[in-house]
């Protein structure tokens, strides 16, 4: 194997070029038109050495696609050892390429979005310091590592969040992001403290390789509790609440972290854990319960939002569930598919609405919000290149053939079919929602009437090139990158996705896979779903027919727009008591009862001293004097008392 | 080159600095002779640092001469793993601290300087010493420096922070002084001859009811400087000192709690963690409803202080390097994150978070170091404190799994207070018109502040050279620790301990 390392030994390069421009940025550079370059310019070092790896890994056979390239031993004491120490293997390799080519995209079309704000050298700094710990969370060999790149892209996204810090809102948001994720990490520390107890060692290999045995008593605790870390980070019900106001920052943040890249990590993990998932079945339940029930929450409260951005965050909050629910139904091949064309889809919408956002910035009247979705409309013809792409990912995202969502969720739900239809069921019905508020997203900010005024229309211009390039890239990916698993039904051994990752998952039990004919059902009636929510989506938005507001009870529409009012429900149970308790522990108990007491204390005891003072000067350092010399008059009896 | 008493130097060098500071006239002046005299043991240090031999689990440099022959008293120094490291934080921290307070401290330069030349003196001493009396007169004489520099510091209850602080201290001193009596009594009837050899007395094998007393006797002198809940309540008013006591208090834990006493700790260990634990969530809850830089900042030191005290008690490998790493790491970000704030009161003279607000665009380099600060105190991994506070995590969850889980809720805590303070202060529109034309750090505050960034980021990064440097002296330390327990501490096997003997 030592060979073979040594093949891979330049993998350090991929997160650490990234930093390097981060680095550049911070200490080197002043130039702020350079700045964007630099950053773009290290990520693609990245991504063309992430191929690298790819084509390396292809030419090797099956067994022998998983190398672990240690660089360095981290912390070591007696027998906790860890290393920052990298896995190669097709599971990382295919987080590696999404991060590093996702992010050159975005990387570029922030030069077009950022470039002229005051402080785009701090931007991409904070944007190359993401990659990096991005790359460090899916490339580590160990846990310990993993959690670094996760706490490492907590804070990036805390930074970025709050780019714009001078707004209250954004630093509140900021602020918000860091602490729920702080909540999952809580979890995942504890995780990782009873896999030490138990594997005695945080590498993975040795502890996917760790006897059940052994593992069986803490093996539900343990995933639970990793799960309970991944849902903090993937903003899964109840710890999605920093999700939609982290879209505070800016849209291309938005689209590589909050989208593309960081929200996935929980569901990286949860599959690069999968021999300890499959261990138990209560955790694997846990899993598909809770991706399931976030996938319909989010896509019903994405219903009727009008902020553009909060409609695709929900809408990756749903997407998100959808992965977990692959995963815990032990698809965990369709998790990560999903998660691929996903990061398509989804950081074409954010970058569309970022375009679509950048051009009404500068059309729309002082204070009109360029964000709002009945500000817009009519767009099509003044930004085709935005318009058609955007289509193009709203086609995917809804699910329609051949478009790349359209494979990914196929299998996530013919996953869900098989092992648990009460879910399928769930997961079907978030298809037509997610048709249909989709499609409304698209119809309220291209099609119909326009909403602005001629003033306004005459402004609204379509985007410069860098930014409609990275657009039309993901564009096509989004069109034709399902292709790399079609399912089986369509062509036997075409499934090239599921194939290259098979080695990693090779210890699950063989996944049953219905009939065919079961199957093409099942696709059909998806289709069928997905475009009974565009014709939803049609019939009101374009030809205004008010048919929904007849229908459904208002309570209902306001439980969405009021997004269930979780995060009232938090400040009232927990924010609230949280700091009324802090406030009585100090005011009462520390203040009061435990410093009132020892001045109490203190001033009786000098009340004395002031009794007996002829004996003292009254001077309170001289207390130590005499402690001396009474510590050795002390001494003189004792020993004179020992003493011949 | 070896042959020099490089301990003394360390020691000693610092008293001749103070007393060189008498003939000294004008501020200026005694500021160059205080930050010289501390470089230049920095300086020593380092030599010395460079001779140490990590594999030995013994103390080297050693220096002994008879003192008091008639009380079996003698100068003994020298240094071990964890020692060593402490000695070291203090060495960096001392000109570092002196540099960044050069412009703080305007009133009475001279008598700062001397004493925290004294102080340096002292520490030192206290981490040196082989001979319990010897360590006993170190500690006890540290008091002078600290009451003189409360009074200094001047902050609006000195008076009552030098009151409160003293007795505590004293009380707890006294009882130290008794058991330390009692330790060598204890040694001289078992074997005849009065010594107060630290080595010595670790082979003492005292009956468990007297070990219980004497444990705590230590452990209440110790508890108070630490501090730890409940005795911490004249720290938010003496803040100045919280990193250096913490320092040498848990030093007085390893050094002297854990091997004296291996049967009462028994029973008070666990009990010992469970108060720490405590003391995490409580500093960090009172931390949350400050207002006041410095008192945000004095409880979120009894917050991290409870970690350290939870690692010593551990009993463990993993949790008593840890705690070591930890104490280092606070030095570094506690330390760091008062002395900017300081430096931001000496511009605005505020301590007051709500009167700041969109620093951000005003003064970035402070607002970046400050965020280093923050980040370290949060425990963000790749910065300092992860390493101590997730190997203390380790070491305590192979003992007392509920412990480690309350324990670690402060993980939680520490980013919500700490990153408020940070949105109070840096984040936000800048609203007051004061707060415009403040001035960015200074090129001298730059390099103090850089300095310990890069340490932050060196331990956090990689630990393992720091690791090492301890690692054969605490596995001694708990050979010593377990020398009567009858199942091997977990992080060290049957193996490993025959080996050290």
């Amino acid at each position: 194997m030592n060979h073979m390392t040594e093949s891979f030994s330049y993998v350090w390069l991929i997160p650490f070029l990234p930093l390097l421009g981060a680095f550049i940025n911070v200490f080197v550079n002043r130039n702020p038109r350079v700045s964007g370059m630099i950053a773009c310019a290290t990520v693609a070092a990245s991504f063309l050495l992430a191929l690298g790896v790819f084509f390396q890994l292809i030419g090797l056979p099956d067994g022998e696609r998983s190398v672990d390239v240690v660089v360095y031993s981290w912390i070591t004491t007696g027998t906790f050892a860890v290393d920052v120490a990298f896995l190669v293997d097709p599971l990382s390799t295919v987080m590696m390429l999404v991060v590093t080519g996702v992010g050159l995209l975005i990387h570029v079309y922030s030069i077009g979005y950022m470039g002229k704000d005051a402080c785009c050298v701090r931007y991409f700094s904070y944007l190359n310091l993401f990659m990096f710990a991005m790359l460090i969370l899916v490339m580590g060999n160990n846990f310990l590592l993993m959690f670094v790149g996760w706490e490492g892209v907590g804070l990036c996204s805390y930074l970025l969040i709050g780019f714009w810090c001078e707004r209250r809102s954004a630093a509140n948001a900021g602020m918000k992001a860091f602490v729920v994720n702080r909540i999952g990490d809580f979890a995942f520390i504890l995780g990782l403290l009873l896999i030490f107890l138990y594997a005695g060692s945080l590498t993975y290999a040795d502890v996917f390789a760790a006897d059940p045995a052994v593992l069986a008593p803490v093996i539900t605790a343990i995933t639970l509790l990793l799960f309970v870390g991944a849902m903090g980070k993937s903003a899964q019900v109840p710890l999605h609440v920093w999700l939609p106001d982290a879209m505070e920052g800016p849209t291309p943040v938005s689209a590589l972290i909050h989208a593309a890249t960081m929200v996935t990590a929980g569901v990286y993990m949860v599959a690069r854990c999968h021999v300890l998932f499959a261990q138990s079945a209560t955790a694997m339940t846990a899993v598909a319960v809770v991706g399931a029930v976030t996938a319909i929450f989010a896509a019903y409260i994405a219903l009727t939002q009008y902020d553009i951005k909060r409609v695709l965050a929900y809408s990756t909050v749903s997407q998100l569930g959808y992965m977990f629910l692959a995963c815990g139904v032990g698809y965990f091949t369709a998790g990560i598919f999903h998660l691929v064309t996903h990061a398509f889809f989804k950081a074409l919408l954010f970058m569309g609405a970022g375009s679509v956002i950048h051009a009404l910035e500068h059309a729309l009247e002082k204070g009109r919000d360029p964000q709002d979705l009945r500000n817009m409309g009519g767009l099509r013809d003044l930004m085709p290149v935005t318009y058609k792409s955007m289509l193009l990912a709203t086609l995917a995202i809804a699910g329609i053939a051949p478009f790349a969502g359209f494979f990914s969720k196929d299998l996530i739900l013919l996953g869900a079919f098989v092992n648990a239809p009460a879910l399928w069921l769930v997961g079907l019905a978030t298809g037509a929602m997610t048709a249909f508020y989709m499609f409304r997203l698209l119809f309220m900010t291209f099609g119909g009437e326009t909403r602005l005024s001629r003033d306004e229309t005459e402004k609204v211009r379509e985007s410069s090139r860098v930014m409609t390039i990275p657009l039309v890239l993901l564009a096509v990916l989004s069109t034709v990158g399902g292709f790399i698993g079609i399912p089986h039904v369509f062509a036997a051994g075409m499934d090239r996705f599921g194939g290259f990752l098979a080695p990693v998952f090779s210890g699950l039990p063989e996944a049953q896979v219905p009939s065919a004919s079961v199957e093409l059902t099942l696709m059909v009636l998806t289709l069928l779903l997905a475009a009974a929510g565009i014709w939803g989506a049609y019939t009101v938005y374009i030809r205004g027919n008010s048919i929904f507001d007849r229908l459904v009870p208002r309570a209902l529409y306001t439980l969405s727009l009021e997004k269930f009012y979780v995060d009232e429900i938090y400040d009232t149970l927990i924010v609230g008591p949280v700091r009324k308790i802090a406030r009585g522990c100090w005011r009462i108990l520390d203040s009061a009862i435990i410093d009132g007491g020892l001045t109490l204390a203190a001033l009786t005891v000098r009340s004395m001293g002031n009794a007996i003072r002829y004996t003292q000067t009254g001077v309170v350092q001289n207390y130590a004097l005499i402690m001396v010399v009474g510590a050795l008059v002390v001494f003189a009896y004792i020993t004179g008392f020992l003493g011949p | 080159m070896t042959e020099l008493p490089f301990l003394s130097l360390i020691i000693w060098l610092p008293v001749l600095g103070a007393v060189l500071l008498l003939f000294v006239k004008g501020d200026t002046a005694a500021r160059w002779v205080g930050f010289g005299v501390s470089a230049l043991v920095l300086v020593l240090f380092a030599v010395c640092f460079g001779a140490f031999e990590t594999h030995l689990g013994d103390p080297q440099f050693v220096e002994r001469m008879p003192w008091i022959e008639s009380l079996g008293v003698s100068y003994h120094v020298g240094a071990d793993g964890i020692s060593i490291l402490l000695a070291g934080i203090t060495a960096l921290m001392w000109p570092l601290a002196l540099l960044g307070t050069w412009t703080i401290v305007s009133e009475r330069v001279r008598a700062y300087q001397v004493f925290m030349l004294l102080m340096e003196t002292t520490l030192m001493g206290v981490f040196f010493s082989l001979d319990l009396f010897l360590f006993f007169l170190f500690w006890e004489g540290m008091l002078i420096p600290m009451y003189f520099l409360i009074g200094i510091w001047g902050y609006e209850n000195s008076a009552r922070a030098a009151l409160k602080f003293f007795l505590f201290a004293v009380f707890g001193s006294l009882l130290m002084l008794a058991a330390v009596i009692t330790l060598a009594f204890l040694y001289h009837q078992a074997h005849d001859v009065l010594t107060f050899e630290m080595a010595a007395l670790y082979q003492l094998s005292i009956p468990p009811e007297v070990q219980f007393w004497l444990a705590l006797a230590f452990i209440a002198a110790f508890a108070v400087k630490v501090p730890m809940v409940p005795f911490h309540t004249w720290l938010p008013d003496a803040i100045v000192l919280a990193v250096v006591l913490v320092k040498m208090a848990a030093y007085g834990f390893i050094r002297l709690t854990l091997p004296l006493f291996p049967d009462a700790l028994a029973e008070l260990a666990p009990l010992m963690c469970a108060v720490a634990a405590a003391g995490i969530v409580y500093g960090a809850l009172i931390a949350l409803a400050q207002s006041d830089i410095r008192r945000m900042i004095a409880y979120s030191t009894i917050s991290h202080a409870g970690f350290v005290v939870l690692g010593v008690f551990a009993l463990n490998q993993h949790g008593i390097q840890g705690a070591v790493v930890h104490i280092v790491s606070l030095a570094l970000s506690t330390g760091g994150l008062f002395l900017a704030a300081m430096m931001l009161v000496q511009r605005r003279n505020t301590w007051d978070m709500e009167a700041y607000g969109g620093l951000w665009h005003t003064i970035p380099v402070f607002s970046a170091f400050l965020l280093v600060f923050t980040l370290a105190s949060v425990g963000l991994p790749g910065l300092s404190s992860f390493v101590g506070e997730f190997l203390i995590l380790v070491g305590v969850f192979q003992q007392h799994i509920p412990i480690a889980a309350v324990a670690a809720t402060g993980i939680i805590l520490a980013a919500v207070y700490m990153l408020r303070m940070y949105r109070k202060v840096v984040f936000g529109p800048l609203t007051r018109e004061e707060n415009k034309g403040i001035r960015d750090l200074s090129f001298r505050e730059t390099a103090v502040l850089a300095c310990m960034t890069l340490f932050i980021i060196w331990i956090g990064v990689y630990p393992n050279p720091f690791l090492r440097t301890m690692e054969a002296s605490v596995q001694k330390l708990l050979v010593q620790t377990h020398r009567l327990a009858e199942t091997p501490p977990a992080g060290m096997t049957p193996e490993t301990i025959q080996d050290m003997r």
